[in-house]
């Protein structure tokens, strides 16, 4: 009995042979030439077809059962898991950083998200997208959770999702600051991990609890206190 | 990053730069679906290292952008790249995102990746009333969000559904689906339909959904689909 290698996604079975994909995690898809090149070498040793994913990630597809431990440890790079009922990753845009449209630090923000949930197990899967300025080239708005860089600050939107079952999310708050967006979202993360059936999406638990329910629940007095009123979005049911 | 150091230059369309925040330039060679050989990703590294870019990003359009590159060595990168520029900026039909199906995943119900590479061929970069981006999933799981391409195709056990309308950026909203269990021939014609409608009728900087709003739905499935 083989054992089920660590890290690595099955492909389609073939002629009754299993293969697998690896992905090293890049956060936001950001690198360098020089860990690139280390990524494809290990493709090129292993004779992958290479996927840049919607998910801005490189993946490795092709591998055999028994060679996934070694092209990790070639790789020198951890597997970080991210499969299923878990928060899945951050994308966020080169805002500030690069992009000559930024309004706001994107990288900054999608990097603290990420070092805070990327991995986290949730009631269901979790997505989150960072912009950094209107145009939304991460697409927040179809995110479980969607944040977007105003020249005044950030834009807090919750319960979208792309996929399966789709919705678009709603604007909860607007103005806010790097540390504001970073505190709202763990109040939201903890009434999601409170009241969230087992695979439920965000904005599914929102739509059946209410979203004046569910608002007045995540903004607490902590969050009251650090947040002005009149950030907060005024949405009707 | 200062970004008065980009004075008065600007997107080189026909390079295919798109400028930075800082006055530099970034390129993002054509690789249809995201699908690469190892030799490709190699160059890319190669060639990022070469010129010294500040950066490589694997962007949501399924491509890797090298990220701050001087306006004198854009063309030298792509002659040592000898890679297609594609169309990733511009008023046209942009990236044709797909999923690795039936050729890759375990739960495709419809090669995506041929389809794909099909629409790619025929699409990429043809100019239109509003920007354009396509999406083909494999199956019911629709990772490439179908709902918020302009024309988004889902795999079924029968053929295809297509999506009509969407998109995920400003002002999002879903598309709806206009046909279901089309094969393959009749969602390309399908798809040929839509876009010389909107190309003939299309006013300009109108996105699909737009444009189906302002002619009715009704109307609007009349003139595509397949009677």
């Amino acid at each position: 009995m083989i054992q089920l290698p660590q890290g690595a996604n099955l492909q389609r079975i073939k002629n009754g042979k299993r293969s697998y994909a690896i992905t090293p995690h890049i956060s936001g898809g950001l690198t360098n030439a020089k860990t690139l090149k280390k990524i494809a070498e290990v493709a090129e040793k292993y004779d992958c077809i290479v996927k840049i994913t919607s998910g801005q990630q490189i993946m490795l597809i092709g591998l055999e059962a028994e060679q996934v431990e070694q092209a990790w440890q070639d790789l020198g790079m951890k597997s970080k898991d991210k499969s299923g009922l878990r928060c899945r990753g951050i994308r966020f845009c080169p805002g500030t950083s690069f992009c000559k449209r930024g309004k706001a630090d994107s990288v900054r923000l999608g990097m603290a998200l990420e070092n805070k949930y990327l991995g986290m197990e949730l009631p269901s899967r979790m997505k989150m997208a960072v912009s950094g300025c209107h145009l939304s080239c991460t697409a927040p708005a179809i995110r479980d959770i969607g944040v977007i860089g105003h020249e005044e600050g950030f834009e807090l939107r919750v319960g979208g999702a792309g996929g399966h079952n789709p919705s678009l999310a709603k604007t909860i708050a607007h103005h806010l600051s790097h540390k504001q967006v970073l505190l709202f979202v763990e109040k939201i993360i903890d009434y999601y991990k409170q009241e969230g059936k087992v695979g439920e999406r965000l904005g599914e638990m929102i739509e059946r609890i209410g979203w004046n329910e569910f608002k007045d629940t995540v903004i607490d007095e902590e969050l009251s206190n650090h947040i002005g009123v009149e950030n907060f979005e005024k949405i009707a049911e | 990053m200062d970004v008065k150091s980009q004075g008065t230059k600007k997107d080189l369309l026909a390079k295919g730069a798109v400028l930075q925040r800082d006055g530099t330039y970034a390129i993002a060679p054509h690789s249809p679906g995201g699908i690469l050989n190892p030799d490709e990703l190699i160059k890319i590294g190669e060639i990022a290292k070469k010129y010294n870019a500040a950066a490589v990003k694997a962007t949501s359009s399924q491509r890797l952008a090298i990220v701050g590159l001087q306006e004198e060595d854009i063309d030298n990168a792509w002659n040592d790249l000898g890679m297609d520029p594609g169309y990733a900026i511009g008023v046209c039909v942009r990236s044709i995102k797909f999923c690795p199906g039936t050729t890759f995943c375990k739960r495709g119900q419809q090669d995506s990746v041929g389809m794909g590479m099909e629409l790619d061929k025929r699409y990429h970069g043809v100019e239109l009333p509003g920007k354009f981006k396509m999406g083909v999933s494999g199956c019911v799981n629709k990772c490439m969000d179908t709902e918020f391409r302009d024309l988004g195709l889902m795999g079924t056990a029968k053929g295809f559904h297509i999506y009509a309308g969407g998109h995920g950026g400003v002002r999002a909203r879903l598309g709806q689906v206009i046909a279901e269990h089309q094969t393959g021939e009749d969602s390309l014609q399908i798809i040929d339909n839509v876009i010389n409608y909107f190309k003939e009728n299309g006013k300009k900087r109108e996105r699909l959904g737009e444009f189906i709003d302002r002619v009715g739905m009704e109307d609007f499935k009349d003139k595509v689909l397949i009677q």
